[in-house]
């Protein structure tokens, strides 16, 4: 059976302690752009921790959403790329191929959830990050489009050594760089296609609700969250 | 082409053409024989009546080729395509239609270009004589070949009406 | 008309065949500006997209204004001038040529934005379907694959539409010059004679012309503006804007017509040619234009405003009392409220006042562009990811660089060929005036 990889976010455990972010930029090679262009809202992060307050002083609250690619199943980002750059992969992610991009920035403005990220040069990193380039990920040359992948390299060595093995895919394998450093384990991996999974479950879970669920983009990350939220303002 | 040569009038205004024109349909010629060069469409005048051109059932023909061609680009690449695309369609009518209908339109104007330019005998054929003066608003008037016999009647009547062209 | 045929030839000829003095420095302060913009354009090439303003969540700005701007100004000419050769309209005689050329460069100046606006501009070719060692054809999903076709077919019959009535013209060139120039004309006019069949085969090649540039000419602004519509952006993901876009490309096409028909007649001299009824007419024209944008944009601004939805409503104030409320405040000025009254009273609606309008409308319809596309972009779903927008000197040097190249262009194009055609002008002599 192939598989559907998803994900589910525990918004009631996210501390926004941020290691996801630090743990996919080093994983992924996602360059780290510098003050300036940091400044100009020009940052790589595949993964962000939203904040918003809510709540007057004394009184005030802060609530965290990490938010990456949604990996939708009704895409926006696919059909308008004319290259076929941002695709869809049998296993339902929302591939990016890199050597086809020619950086229309077409997909980046489609996606809903303004996760896709853009090398407007080509990436440098501070010494001494350029000695802890991960050899499984290609780095992104200037003028392309990139995005969460789900760790695809993660998934796909999995799947090789499982194939090894000759057996089937164990739980809790294969396990993307933000979910494998999360303290709290407020993020979970897994196979959606699988019923007794544990994304599968949280899922299922009546906490549970997708990000912008009305665009109808199907996205295959549920957020889990014990009261109602409807955004920044109420 | 050796025996048969051309014969042309230059003709300085309108009634001098028409005077010509009458020469060459009395001289037992048929209208569509005649030729008249000038500056300017002379539609008004009854020597300009053409037959009427077939062009637009050409054009829609070239507009359905183009349109085939379209479809056939869009519907036969995206079958033969090599990409997986994890069940999300590749074939889609409402987009592909788009592009037929841009092709559509370039077939039909590409063929009104080249009817054009075929049956108005340009770029491919062209040994008409030629005057500058039909720039200075003369009208030349002629047949393209006539017999000897023909011609030195014609060339009789032409004296008349302006200088000769051969 | 007063004028008699040889009058109508010599004043028409007179710009080709002895080209004025004063042009020559004009042409060079154009060239130079134009090469300070492909410097820029150069400049970011080497360095990358980087150095434009551009950046997340506003991931395209100027650049992609000035495409849909040119693409609009494009709508001038051809459209315009196929509307009125088949609507048989006299005062159409003087003014259509002018018009095609608009269409032509225009649509040349706007075609190279997305090159520009790419992010590797050197692979802009894997758009077009060819066999590749890829294995890969374009995905023809995209509305780019659609712009791609559209803005090809209307390219190439807007060249056809300007280059048809012009073969007459250059035999006539051809006649009255020496030397290379005289080898050029006579390659231009194809070996025209000016047979009664050849002209009859040419008008009826221009008639089937003009009804086959309207349905492309719509066609192209409806496909750039469903580049937007096609996208669940807050207000771009909207039915309104085929009809939306292509109004305002008639509406700033007219304009850009207007101004340029008014450096030629001082220019040139063409007084006697481009006379106040056209502008008047084309003035009339700008005013119904001028009415059905305002209505475009009343429907569009009522129809979000009443529907309060929350992604869309935060885009609409962001316009109406945002950063943004200046530049909308005076695109609605310019766009309606002066040309409204410079257009509708009969007394203002001169030479200087059409022109006066058509500068407003150009200006205005440029900020529109840019309004549709800015706001709705820095203010996408997340709040947490909304944005702002800035250009740098690049986009403003290569924005700045394409009215003077279409300024350029133009002023050539007169310099070579006649602006005003002869031969259609020499026909309508024997025209009753209407």
């Amino acid at each position: 059976m192939s598989h559907c990889w998803g994900m589910a976010v525990d918004l009631d455990r996210c501390t926004g302690c941020g290691a996801c972010v630090i743990a996919c930029q080093a994983e992924n090679n996602v360059p780290t752009v510098g003050e300036e262009a940091a400044q100009k809202s020009r940052t790589m992060h595949w993964i962000r921790i939203e904040r918003y307050y809510e709540g007057e002083f004394p009184n005030p609250r802060v609530r965290f959403r990490p938010v990456l690619c949604q990996q939708c199943d009704n895409a926006p980002c696919e059909p308008v790329c004319p290259t076929y750059a941002s695709y869809h992969t049998s296993e339902g992610l929302n591939g990016q191929v890199y050597n086809r991009c020619i950086g229309t920035r077409y997909c980046a403005n489609a996606c809903p959830y303004t996760v896709r990220t853009f090398n407007f040069f080509n990436p440098v990193w501070d010494k001494p990050l350029h000695l802890q380039l991960n050899p499984e990920v290609s780095v992104r040359q200037i003028g392309v489009m990139e995005k969460c992948t789900f760790c695809i390299q993660r998934i796909k060595a999995s799947e090789i050594q499982a194939k090894a093995e000759n057996r089937a895919l164990r739980e809790g394998e294969p396990v993307p760089a933000c979910v494998q450093s999360c303290p709290p384990k407020a993020l979970v991996f897994g196979d959606l296609n699988d019923p007794d999974s544990e994304v599968s479950r949280l899922a299922r879970s009546p906490r549970g609700a997708k990000l912008l669920s009305e665009l109808g983009t199907q996205p295959k990350i549920t957020y889990l969250q014990r009261d109602s939220w409807d955004g920044p303002n109420s | 082409m050796s025996s048969a040569r051309g014969i042309f009038v230059l003709c300085s205004e309108p009634d001098r053409t028409e005077r010509a024109v009458n020469a060459l349909l009395s001289a037992g010629l048929p209208m569509s024989d005649i030729i008249v060069i000038s500056s300017e469409p002379l539609e008004r005048y009854r020597f300009a009546e053409l037959k009427k051109v077939r062009m637009p059932w050409l054009v829609v023909c070239g507009a359905v080729l183009g349109g085939m061609g379209g479809f056939l680009l869009t519907s036969l690449t995206q079958k033969g395509l090599a990409i997986r695309t994890g069940g999300m369609p590749v074939l889609t009518l409402w987009t592909d239609g788009i592009v037929t209908y841009e092709l559509t339109m370039l077939g039909a104007i590409l063929t009104t270009i080249v009817v054009f330019l075929v049956t108005a005998r340009l770029v491919f054929r062209n040994h008409l004589p030629y005057d500058p003066q039909v720039s200075q608003g003369k009208v030349m008037v002629g047949i393209a070949s006539a017999p000897d016999a023909l011609r030195d009647k014609i060339a009789e009547m032409f004296k008349a009406i302006g200088e000769i062209r051969e | 008309m007063a004028q008699t045929a040889e009058q109508i030839q010599r004043d028409l000829l007179r710009p080709v065949l002895d080209p004025s003095r004063r042009a020559k420095p004009v042409i060079a302060g154009l060239a130079l500006l134009v090469l300070a913009g492909f410097s820029a354009w150069m400049y970011q090439m080497y360095t990358g997209i980087g150095v434009a303003g551009i950046r997340r969540p506003v991931f395209w700005g100027f650049y992609i204004t000035n495409f849909v701007f040119w693409i609009g100004i494009s709508h001038a000419g051809t459209l315009i001038s196929a509307i009125l050769r088949l609507s048989n309209a006299t005062w159409r005689r003087p003014i259509t040529r002018c018009a095609e050329v608009i269409t032509v460069f225009a649509l040349l100046i706007g075609a190279m934005f997305p090159l520009i606006h790419l992010g590797r501009p050197w692979l802009a070719f894997w758009l077009a379907p060819y066999p590749n060692q890829r294995g890969l054809w374009p995905n023809y999903r995209s509305p780019l694959l659609w712009d791609f076709f559209a803005i090809n077919t209307y390219l190439i019959g807007s060249l056809i539409f300007l280059l048809l009535p012009l073969i007459p013209d250059c035999a006539l060139l051809r006649d009255n010059v020496t030397g290379w120039r005289n080898k050029l004309y006579s390659l231009l006019s194809l070996g025209w004679r000016g047979t009664q069949k050849q002209w009859h085969r040419l008008e009826a090649a221009m008639h089937i012309m003009a009804i086959l540039i309207i349905p492309v000419a719509v066609s192209v602004h409806t496909i750039v503006s469903w580049d937007f519509a096609m996208t669940p952006v807050p207000m771009w993901h909207s039915t309104i804007f085929a009809p939306y876009f292509v109004a305002g490309a008639i509406f700033s096409g007219i304009a850009a017509l207007i101004i340029a028909m008014v450096f030629l007649r001082s220019s040139l001299h063409l007084e006697e040619y481009l006379r106040p009824e056209c502008f008047d007419n084309l003035g009339k024209l700008l005013l119904v234009m001028s009415l059905l944008w305002f209505y475009f944009l009343f429907a569009e601004r009522l129809t979000t405003w009443y529907g309060n939805a929350r992604p869309e409503i935060a885009v609409f104030w962001l316009t109406q009392r945002g950063p943004y409320r200046h530049l909308f405040w005076v695109m609605v000025g310019c766009n309606f409220v002066l040309p409204f009254p410079l257009l509708a009273i009969k007394k203002l609606r001169t030479i200087a006042g059409t022109f006066l309008a058509s500068v407003a409308v150009v200006i205005g319809m440029w900020i529109e562009r840019y309004l549709i596309i800015v706001p709705s972009l820095s203010h996408k779903f997340l709040p947490y990811a909304w944005g702002t927008y800035r250009p740098t000197w690049v986009e403003i040097t290569i924005t700045a660089a394409t009215f003077c190249g279409m300024a350029l262009l133009y002023l050539l194009f007169s310099e070579v060929v006649p602006v005003v055609s002869i031969w259609e002008l020499k026909a309508g002599l024997r025209e009753p005036v209407r």
